[in-house]
């Protein structure tokens, strides 16, 4: 529904008179303040980013690094579970990092402390790992055979069940990683049809499936699986090439993974979408609806601390082709 | 600046209030000219037969005396007898002058009746009936009926309205209650100075509410606007304490309100979708347009439900004679009108219709791009049409009947088609597809009407209404695959989202004359909602095979409000007049009843002729409410009603203003207002991280507002020049608990400046002349300068992060156009051209953050020595300006 899309959006904003727009500068000075971030992840040391934020025309170009705008002289505290456990150490690149090694369930608080650019806080609960129960796939179709130099084109519906602990609030992201290049050499381009799958598309209204770009968020919550083993499913377009018959090469795989993940980082991703694809978030973009915000936790409003807790299962995707060829 | 303003208005209070004494100086002039000056200092009219005075002369000097002492000794010894009554100073032959006759030893008539145009018989609503003599004057209420309650004896009755050749007729000898049917004649001149000649005279001179304006289908006409389409709500955007939102749109925020906080009525029924093409256009068909009340800063009893502003659209009912009409040509729509009787005399009808070209227009266009591509096809088509349409029925001279039917619709219509639809060959694969996305939204009234005279001075009305408004967001898509060799697979997925309100409206109105010095206005009434915030639906499956169709129906609220009102205006001198009322609103919702209390106080004191200082009390309540995610007009805002955990939202108003009118017919005025919002509901920041499936409700907050300011407005109706030029000083904000982190913030629309100037001139019978400019304070807008860095591996790619740091945190620049339009009148009709923005000065509506693409940039050498030159982005502010200067033109064929 693009043509949709940029019609409303034309018509809306008036474009179509030969709309003007003028490079200027606002009379605003906000002062910059620190900007805390960090993706605390199960089993893994902690690491911190403190930046400070700038003014949009601070920087020469559109592209900044941490490097442009760290913090390395900041005092980054850690409490877990109300315990402070430790200051971290710069590192590089706006990076402290600490030795605690995050765990399910913790309750983790980060404070920092500058001398330009203020204080900053923010806290997160670390979820806990939901596993994968198993992965099964259903193959739609699949065109062409599984001989040398042959293109296959196949349409695999994936499910990955689970089972969302009940009388909690969670919250989930699906992950598929693939390598393009097959250890053999075979090749495949894989694409997901996100709307296959219903809890990838609760965040949509009827308006936003229709105007917005609702491809590629594959987060979602288990207010509609409450306690309940739950198939999701990942629905995949795929063109694989077959470069070798070599039984005894390594096959494709494909990993699939399920993200815990925290309140913060859900809403964080929601603003994302919100922000850059939502229809009213790109009617911002003509100053046709209010602005939206990034979601932040932080006590500045600027960065975000999240958590996730990863569980993952890998398929043969080469076994699966072969026997979705055979004839 | 406040503190001068206030200063400004006591001083000339004051001022007024000093009128009363008479300081004169003459040595043998002429009796006329002596009065004329003695009118002009104490307010008073003089009444005489011209054979009394012919050639008499006044010798007279007096410092701050008593009127009735210094016409004591200036008729002594003359034969001249006065007395003073009321505004009147009547003279007559007699050396006595008799003790005034007090109301109590006086016989009062009734005389009632319609003021009628004459050759259509449509009624005139707001036209000025008063008796000379009594100087006792009213208006024509919505159905054309008037009620004078006067001394028995002589009665001198005359009509006044706009464009009407005045109306008089004296009765020598009145002893009776008497129907009185006027019919008044068209004119083509304005032919006379009076204190009070039209409706806009009377709610400025004499009625005791501040803020009250009536327009006519004629100044809505002369109103120069984009596309030159005539339109009631931009005619009203050139209003002092009015702003019109984003540029080029019906909007409509009055004295630092929202734009949901406006009462639109049709024939007094509400209608809540006003806007045409994202607001770029009204949904009021100016040929349908009898004439506009509109109020905004003391409401009239019988209003309630919104916050800021009422208005009124009354529609023609159709000529009683013969039969007219009109169609009209434009650039972006075509219209066309007819009225007439269908029982001579008796009963009348009026049809109005009108269409916008811009689907037609697109045909061409979208066909050459079509041509060029044998698979890819666009589809996209809009228009907007609406259909006023009446019956109006005479009983009897004291008793009508009308049905009344409205239909304004938007429809936009986009999406592509791709593929073969026919089957090519069986040696390929072979595909099609089409998605259709449909918007749809708009609004329906269909009500009926009896109006009725009870009795001389008694009035009722009785009205049946039911309006409807809806908006849905649909798409259609179709699918049909056909491998060689393999069986067709056709299918397609359907799916709808609606949203709608529907009201069924019964009420029962009646004005009562009791005595000349009062009148009392009371009203029942009951409307039933039923509120469909949303409504899903989807049906897929095979084409030709099996479907399944799902519906959501969630939210769907009823809910019930009940009215009741009472209304006195008491006068009991010519000088002071009270309004008093009090409107109570039962909302019934979810089990839970909202009770709303609105009571309203006026009173207008006449310090002198022609000078007018009024003070109001306004409360107003509104239980249902508009929700909005974009800054214009679209099908996704949602019309809601209040629930049972909400309090009602409620503004109280405060408003003062002093008036006065020119002989040479220029009119000035200052209005001061305050005014607080109570229980405003709007979205929380961060609503929109909450699921679609959320109850609506988690996602909105309640707050308060508050607005004041100063509107001063010089007008002038008289003449071949006519026009006005008016001044706001305005401030408007909000607070909520949960937006702008608590904090107070500017309204979006708090301009703090405004000036419009509207000139129309009549050059001849052949050509007018009309201009409007308007200047005013730029829009309040959000801009953040601030960014902040994400994590690496938080997000698959990068996003702009700004910090909030605040809502509506930048003023954009000053705003000012000029609109011109000629209109050039021929035998059959006329044609219009106009000039919007017609300095082309490019109004910035938005700012909004962007990037410039920089070719090169640093040269950067690679171990090789080879130069490379990376292009790249930087970070800018852009300000987004709309509509340059927009030339348009339409005829219009008059039968």
């Amino acid at each position: 529904m693009d043509i949709l899309k940029s019609i409303v959006i034309s018509l809306a904003s008036g474009l179509l008179l030969t709309g003007c727009y003028q490079d200027f500068e606002p009379d605003l000075y906000e002062e910059p303040v620190v900007c805390l971030s960090a993706l605390l992840k199960v089993g893994e040391p902690i690491s911190v980013q403190v930046t400070h934020t700038w003014r949009y025309d601070q920087t020469p170009t559109n592209i900044v690094n941490a490097d442009d705008v760290k913090i390395d002289n900041a005092d980054v505290t850690l409490i877990v579970n109300g315990q402070e456990i430790e200051h971290l150490v710069y590192k590089a690149a706006a990076q402290y990092a600490g030795n605690y090694i995050v765990c399910e369930g913790d309750s983790v608080t980060i404070n920092v402390s500058t001398s330009t650019y203020g204080n900053a806080t923010a806290s997160v609960e670390v979820p806990v790992t939901v596993p994968i129960d198993n992965i099964s796939h259903v193959v739609l179709s699949a065109n062409g055979e599984y001989i040398l130099n042959k293109r296959i084109e196949a349409a695999i519906d994936f499910q990955m069940t689970f089972t969302d602990p009940a009388k909690t609030q969670n919250y989930y992201m699906a992950g598929l990683e693939r390598e393009i290049y097959g250890p053999a050499g075979n090749v495949f381009w894989m694409s997901l049809d996100y709307n296959r799958e219903p809890l990838f598309n609760e965040i949509f209204t009827p308006l936003e499936a229709l105007m917005g770009d609702t491809g590629g968020y594959t987060m979602f919550t288990d207010r509609s699986i409450d306690g309940q083993s739950y198939p999701l499913t990942m629905a995949t377009r795929l063109h694989y090439i077959v470069n070798t018959t070599d039984p005894n090469t390594e096959p494709n795989m494909l990993t699939f993974k399920l993200y815990s993940i925290s309140k913060s980082y859900y809403d964080y991703l929601l603003s994302v979408y919100q922000v850059d694809d939502s229809f009213n978030g790109q009617l911002g973009d003509f100053g046709l609806s209010e602005q939206r915000h990034t979601y932040s936790n932080v006590s500045t409003g600027a960065g975000i601390v999240a958590a996730c807790a990863i569980d993952s299962r890998a398929v043969n995707l080469t076994e699966i082709i072969q026997s979705a060829t055979k004839q | 600046m406040m503190k001068r303003a206030i200063l400004l208005f006591i001083v000339a209070t004051a001022l007024a209030l000093s009128a009363g004494a008479v300081n004169i100086d003459a040595i043998n002039r002429p009796a006329e000219k002596v009065f004329a000056e003695i009118a002009r200092q104490t307010g008073k009219n003089f009444v005489y037969d011209a054979e009394l005075l012919r050639g008499m002369t006044v010798s007279i000097t007096a410092r701050d005396e008593r009127l009735e002492s210094v016409l004591r000794r200036m008729f002594a010894g003359k034969g001249i007898a006065f007395e003073i009554k009321g505004k009147n100073i009547t003279l007559r032959r007699g050396t006595t002058t008799p003790a005034p006759a007090t109301s109590a030893q006086t016989r009062r008539v009734t005389i009632s009746g319609f003021v009628r145009e004459a050759g259509s018989g449509e009624t005139v609503i707001g036209a000025v009936v008063s008796d000379s003599i009594s100087r006792i004057t009213t208006a024509t209420n919505d159905a054309g009926f008037f009620s004078l309650t006067v001394p028995a004896g002589r009665v001198s009755i005359s009509v006044l309205y706009p464009g009407f050749t005045p109306y008089r007729q004296s009765y020598t000898n009145v002893s009776s209650n008497r129907d009185l049917n006027i019919t008044m004649h068209p004119s083509e001149v304005l032919q006379e100075v009076t204190v009070i000649g039209d409706r806009n005279d009377m709610l400025a001179l004499d009625h005791a509410q501040p803020g009250a304006l009536n327009m006519t289908r004629e100044h809505i006409i002369n109103t120069p606007v984009l596309f030159g389409e005539s339109d009631v709500i931009k005619a009203l955007q050139l209003e002092p304490g009015v702003t019109a939102g984003i540029e080029g749109t019906a909007g409509l925020n009055v004295h630092g309100g929202d734009n949901d906080q406006n009462m639109y009525m049709l024939d007094n029924v509400p209608l809540y979708q006003v806007n045409h093409f994202a607001g770029l256009f009204s949904a009021f068909n100016t040929a349908a347009i009898k004439n506009v009340d509109f109020y905004k800063s003391a409401f009239p009893t019988a209003m309630d439900g919104r916050l800021s502003s009422y208005m009124d659209v009354h529609t023609i009912d159709g000529s009683l004679e013969e039969h007219h009409g009109s169609f009209t040509l434009g650039l972006t729509s075509g219209a066309f009108d007819i009225n007439g009787p269908i029982v001579k005399g008796k009963t009348s009808y009026s049809f109005a219709l009108r269409r916008s070209w811009f689907d037609i227009l697109s045909i061409p266009a979208l066909a050459i791009a079509n041509t060029t591509n044998d698979t890819d096809h666009t589809i996209a088509g809009y228009a907007f049409s609406d259909i006023n349409a009446k019956i109006t029925h005479h009983f009897s001279d004291r008793s009508r009947a009308y049905v009344m039917f409205y239909y304004g619709e938007d429809y936009l219509r986009a999406g592509s088609e791709s593929g073969f639809k026919e089957p090519t060959d069986n040696t390929i694969d072979d595909w099609y597809s089409k998605d259709v996305g449909k918007l749809r939204w708009g609004n329906i009234v269909a009500s009926a009407g009896w109006t009725h005279v009870l009795n001389s001075n008694i009035f009722g009305s009785l009205t049946a209404a039911y309006t409807r408004y809806f908006s849905s967001v649909g798409s259609e898509s179709r699918e049909i695959v056909r491998p060689r060799g393999m069986d067709i697979s056709d299918s397609f997925t359907k799916t709808r989202s609606a949203n709608s309100i529907d009201n069924w409206i019964a009420k029962y109105t009646v004005d009562w004359r009791p005595t000349e010095t009062s009148t009392i206005g009371a009203g029942i009434g009951a409307t039933l909602h039923n509120f469909l915030p949303s409504r899903e639906e989807w049906t897929m499956g095979a084409t030709n095979g099996p479907q399944t169709t799902v519906r959501d129906t969630t939210g769907n609220y009823r809910a019930g409000q009940y009215m009741a009102y009472v209304d006195y205006n008491f006068t009991p001198t010519d000088r002071w007049r009270f309004n008093a009322g009090i409107h109570y609103t039962l909302f019934n919702i979810d089990h839970k009843t909202h009770h709303g209390i609105s009571p309203r106080v006026a009173v207008r004191y006449t310090p002198a002729e022609r000078w007018a200082v009024k003070a109001s009390y306004s409360r107003a309540c509104q239980p249902v409410y508009q929700l909005s995610q974009s800054l214009i007009s679209l099908p996704t805002d949602r019309w809601l009603p209040i629930t049972a955990s909400d309090p009602m939202p409620t503004a109280d108003n405060v408003a003062f203003a002093l008036v006065y009118k020119h002989n040479a017919g220029y009119t000035f005025s200052v209005e001061a207002y305050y005014k607080w919002l109570h229980n405003l509901i709007d979205y929380r920041d961060g609503y929109y991280l909450l699921p679609p499936t959320q109850d609506w409700t988690q996602s909105l907050d309640h707050g308060k507002g508050r607005s004041k300011g100063f509107d001063f407005k010089v007008a002038k109706t008289l003449g071949n020049v006519t026009g006005h030029v008016a001044y706001s000083l305005m401030w408007a904000d909000r607070q909520f608990d949960n937006r702008n982190f608590g904090r107070s913030y500017p309204a979006r629309f708090d301009n703090r400046h405004k000036i419009n100037i509207l000139a129309n001139w009549r050059i001849n019978d052949r050509w007018e002349l009309n201009a409007a400019w308007t200047g005013m304070s730029g829009n309040m807008i959000t801009l953040s300068t601030q960014n902040w860095l994400e994590p690496d591996d938080i997000f698959d790619w990068s996003t702009d992060n700004v910090l909030n740091t605040g809502i509506n945190n930048y003023r954009l620049p000053f705003y000012h156009r000029l609109d011109l339009s000629v209109v050039r009148h021929t035998k059959r009709g006329h044609w219009s051209i106009s000039l919007f923005n017609t300095y082309c000065n490019w109004n910035v509506i938005a700012a909004v953050r962007d990037t410039n693409f920089v070719y090169g940039g640093t040269p950067m050498y690679d171990s090789n020595g080879n130069i490379n030159i990376s292009n790249t982005t930087v970070p800018v502010f852009k300000s987004i300006s709309l509509i340059p200067i927009i030339p348009s033109f339409s005829y219009t064929w008059i039968f």
